[in-house]
């Protein structure tokens, strides 16, 4: 895979520029451009008094000549406060003497955000239509073939390298009674893609109430989440129907603070939403920040950032934050592959999702590409809406186990984050379902004729089931006997149905059928002398250890394919027929090289 | 009137049995060239080829016999690269047993004619020799085992020694 590479001296420059940042104890300059100037985040300790807080606070600010901008009220958040301090005070000395305070637990410039910048611009690149589209829905929008994240026609060896849209939306295309707040540059909603999925946001770069997104950023992302689908009109969104809060704290230079981003936080918890699309960060660590995420309820999909870097050594916020409502997500390409810009950590980052060439809406009716981890983001925000959809009742906890619980494991992703593995809308639904396949079978080992009796235990009341049995043969029936006259492992499938929702069981190598069991010979050394007899390692009722040493290795594919005239001759075919032709021949060498 | 109608029946008699009477499997194992002359002292090559393998090869078990070893005798036996794993066991002056497996399964069905080995003759006297195979088994890739027909070559070794090198002048 390849990646970009950070050089050690950068890095280490780097991480000593954060902890320097982070510390704030005056050993050095804070970097000029990295907060607003003028302004401080406080937050006073839990006294339980409102009155003591008050009290200590007017004789901090006041001591220092600074005046109180925001309350805690408004901050939403017990005992923050934000002040301005006066010009002749630096930001730094301000830190450290309201850091100085016994009744202060922390205190921290107001650090400025930048929006990712786009990566690139790719090229149309219209996928061929794909036939076979049974058991899935895929909407009219004419776009609808520029959006691989959602259909991927291409196959890579792992499967289809998308989320699986079309499978999710036959359960659900998601609610209106469901509402997601996209916390960036604003959105677009006169937006002919958007606009009925849009409700009254806000701007509080310019506290008014017209979050116009004057950037981009913001309007692409939404458009993500919730375009409006299967209208015939451009582009298709992950949930169809969720509504779009937007909530404008980037302005049209892609920058805000701090003290903005907790301001939003705090309004699109007051308007309801449970999902909130986070598309920014940044790499200084601010504890104002996470003490707003740690006291919300909602669900926070935060971009993993751009750089190439190993969160993990080299932390992103808020992707990096150490709280239970945090999805951290990467991006990954067309091919199931971690983007050459993304940022990745086994333990950092939860997962990764589509974020190269990725087709959405942008202002002024228009449409286009944008490569980021910002447009992998709002794919798992959509995705979380379509679950909240289902399941109004589940936590931020539950959606984001759910989410990580059932991706599309990728064992090249293994290192590059914590589940291995890329969205999938599909199955965290079909496992939110009530409907459940599940089955027995009694015997599930024995020697041909072998006679089966499947049991259905599936929930949910299934009204259809659909059995197949690794020999080629199937059954409708609820709980069918099943005969099987060959020696071999069989891997079981239960399908159920009920209503349109379809619920599948496999159980790989369930039943093994070995043959009646005839005593077998030591084979030659072609010394003039025989090995020990041969031996059956698994227990399958096949003597795959030729040479009799108790395991299967190249030697024995050797060995018979030196006496196969002798094996022919003197062993019992059941025990040696290895590729199930019912004779012993060069099938059984090459089928016992394939098992070895 | 009764004899057309025995002409009908048995004219739909004989449509039915050409339907349901599958076209079988046919496979030949020759040599190439079929006729190989030589001179004492020489050593000409003949490969082993297998026609009509159209549901792959999985191995091969083989015998190979030269009927005259005054006038030829068995040399170097080398096998294609699809013969992944292979032996060639000298039984007696006249028959070689030759055998080979396809483990990486590159002969796979659909590929009609495959290379089985290439044989060695050593040409020892003047005279005639038949070259002839006979198959133990050959098995394909479907769990299915050919029944091929075999073909020999004949040798023919002339009498009038290797042909002299004639030095170029200058």
């Amino acid at each position: 895979m390849k990646r970009v590479s950070v050089p050690w001296i950068f890095k280490s420059a780097l991480i000593i520029l954060l902890m320097i940042t982070m510390w704030g104890e005056g050993y050095a300059e804070l970097e000029p451009g990295t907060y607003v100037p003028g302004e401080v985040i406080v937050r006073y300790a839990d006294t339980s008094s409102h009155t003591a807080i008050a009290s200590v606070a007017s004789s901090l600010n006041a001591g220092i000549g600074a005046e109180m901008i925001y309350t805690d009220d408004i901050m939403g958040i017990q005992g923050m406060q934000v002040v301005k301090i006066p010009d002749t005070v630096s930001v730094q000395e301000a830190v450290k003497y309201y850091k100085a305070n016994q009744y202060v637990t922390y205190a921290e410039p107001n650090y400025i955000t930048y929006l990712p910048k786009p990566i690139g611009n790719a090229n149309d690149n219209v996928q061929e239509a794909n036939t076979d589209t049974s058991g899935m829905i895929i909407p009219n929008d004419p776009d609808f073939p520029l959006q691989w994240g959602l259909y991927n026609s291409v196959n890579t060896s792992a499967g289809r390298a998308d989320i699986s849209a079309p499978e999710a939306w036959n359960i659900s295309t998601g609610s209106s009674d469901v509402l997601v707040a996209v916390i960036d540059s604003g959105v677009d909603y006169n937006h002919e893609d958007l606009a009925e999925n849009c409700v009254n946001g806000y701007d509080f770069v310019n506290n008014d109430d017209d979050p116009m997104d004057d950037n981009g950023h913001g309007t692409h992302c939404a458009g993500i989440i919730s375009a409006v689908t299967n209208n015939s009109l451009g582009i298709s969104g992950v949930s169809w129907r969720s509504k779009i809060l937007p909530v404008k704290v980037f302005d049209a230079e892609g920058m805000s603070n701090t003290v903005l981003e907790i301001l939003g936080i705090r309004y699109a918890e007051e308007q309801g939403a449970e999902i909130i699309s986070c598309s920014w960060g940044g790499y200084i660590y601010s504890e104002a920040l996470k003490d707003a995420i740690d006291s919300s309820t909602a669900l926070f999909v935060c971009a993993a950032g751009n750089e190439g870097y190993d969160t993990d050594e080299i932390p992103f916020y808020p992707a990096g934050y150490n709280s239970a409502n945090i999805i951290a997500v990467g991006a990954s390409d067309a091919n199931d592959v971690l983007t050459w810009f993304s940022n990745y950590g086994a333990t950092s980052v939860d997962l990764v999702a589509p974020g190269e060439r990725i087709y959405s809406t942008l202002p002024g009716g228009t449409y286009g590409y944008m490569d980021g981890t910002s447009m992998a983001t709002p794919f798992v925000s959509g995705t979380a809406a379509l679950i909240k959809s289902k399941k109004p009742d589940y936590n931020a906890g539950k959606i984001k186990n759910l989410i990580l619980n059932s991706v599309d494991k990728i064992y090249w992703l293994n290192s590059t984050c914590v589940t291995g593995g890329r969205l999938n809308a599909y199955k965290p639904l079909s496992l939110a379902l009530p409907l459940q396949a599940e089955f027995m079978a009694e015997p599930t080992s024995g020697t041909i004729p072998l006679n089966v009796q499947f049991s259905d235990l599936s929930s949910g009341e299934p009204e259809t089931w659909h059995w197949t049995f690794g020999d080629g043969l199937e059954s409708t029936l609820q709980n069918p006997t099943h005969l099987y006259m060959k020696p071999g492992k069989y891997t079981i499938t239960l399908t159920v149905t009920k209503e349109g929702l379809s619920s599948i069981a496999e159980k790989e190598d369930y039943i093994n059928v070995k043959p009646p069991y005839q005593p077998v010979k030591p084979f030659p050394d072609g010394k003039g002398g025989y090995y020990p007899a041969p031996t059956d390692p698994n227990n399958d009722g096949l003597f795959e250890d030729i040479n009799g040493n108790g395991w299967l290795e190249y030697e024995d594919t050797k060995v018979l394919f030196e006496q196969i005239q002798y094996a022919m001759r003197e062993e019992p075919i059941g025990q040696f027929d290895f590729d199930g032709s019912g004779f012993i021949g060069c099938g059984d060498v090459v089928t016992l090289y394939q098992m070895v | 009137m009764k004899h057309s109608c025995i002409f009908e029946i048995l004219g739909a008699a004989i449509i039915i049995w050409l339907l349901i009477v599958p076209v079988s499997a046919y496979s030949l194992l020759y040599f190439n060239p079929a006729v190989v002359e030589s001179n004492p002292g020489e050593q000409p090559e003949i490969d082993l080829i297998m026609e009509g393998c159209n549901t792959g090869l999985s191995g091969y078990v083989l015998y190979l016999m030269l009927d005259n070893p005054t006038v030829a005798s068995f040399g170097e036996v080398t096998f294609p690269s699809w013969v992944s794993m292979n032996t060639v066991e000298h039984i007696n002056s006249t028959t070689i047993l030759i055998q080979g497996a396809d483990l990486g399964e590159q002969v796979e069905p659909g590929l009609s004619i495959a290379n089985l080995a290439k044989i060695s003759i050593h040409a020892q006297k003047a005279g005639y020799a038949t070259l002839r195979v006979e198959p133990v088994i050959i098995d394909d890739d479907r769990r299915g085992r050919y029944d091929p027909i075999s073909k020999t070559a004949s040798i023919v070794i002339s009498g009038a020694g290797p042909s002299p090198m004639i030095p170029t002048s200058k």
